[in-house]
């Protein structure tokens, strides 16, 4: 079991790299989520969400 | 003379020219809108434009015909409306009949920006006024509070994710 976690520690990412890489998809999937619910033109979402992006007075619809 | 005398000469003749009553020699238009434009917010009720046409001797002008034309407020530098198709483009051009010196319509403007309304009153002798007007309509307020909310949840959760993979350790 030492060993086990001996291993793990040594193959784990240095912190800056670990929050790089966490912080980076974080903000991809924001962005996609974010296109998805503001500017996507596939029909079923867009009229799902067609009165939400009108609300948001800068969000271009139409 | 001095550049700055020049510039305030300037200054004065372009903000006069902006005031002025009609651009035209014969005679006047003014215009009133029910409700005050300063009230009316885009897609919220149908607002009543009244036309009121003074020939040159200041009477009401009996009978003639009001050539109008609006034109949606161009497009922002940074953010666009909810509705961007149709900024910076004409919406309406019709004829009016001016009876004793009015001419009025209903219409709902659609998106926040000031609007220009061309209007070209001819009478029945042929003697033709012509005025441009700049009707600024407001954004729907609630609509901007939304979009503070919709900003502020983002911001949150930025800062939620950055505590959760920091671990809180860089003081965040």
């Amino acid at each position: 079991m030492e060993k086990v976690v001996a291993t793990w520690k040594s193959l784990a990412l240095p912190d800056s790299l670990s929050f790089l890489i966490k912080s980076g998809m974080l903000l991809l999937l924001s962005g996609f989520i974010l296109y998805y619910l503001l500017g996507a033109t596939y029909p079923p979402l867009h009229d799902t969400l067609h009165d939400f992006r009108h609300s948001l007075a800068i969000v271009p619809c139409h | 003379m001095p550049l700055i005398v020049r510039l305030a000469l300037f200054l004065c003749l372009f903000f006069s020219a902006r005031a002025a009553p009609a651009q035209g020699a014969g005679g006047e238009i003014g215009m009133q809108t029910f409700p005050l434009l300063k009230q009316v917010r885009p897609l919220a009720e149908p607002v009543r434009t009244v036309l009121i046409i003074l020939d040159s001797n200041g009477r009401a002008l009996k009978k003639g015909t009001a050539h109008i034309r609006l034109v949606a407020p161009a497009p922002g530098r940074f953010f666009s409306t909810d509705f961007p198709v149709i900024e910076g483009t004409p919406l309406l051009e019709m004829d009016l009949p001016i009876l004793q010196g009015r001419a009025a319509w209903e219409y709902l403007f659609p998106i926040r920006g000031v609007y220009r309304l061309e209007v070209r009153a001819v009478a029945e002798e042929g003697t033709g006024i012509e005025r441009v007007f700049d009707l600024e309509i407001r954004e729907n307020r609630m609509r901007l509070f939304y979009l503070a909310i919709f900003a502020l949840a983002l911001f949150v959760f930025g800062i939620m994710a950055g505590r959760l993979f920091t671990g809180g350790k860089r003081g965040l």
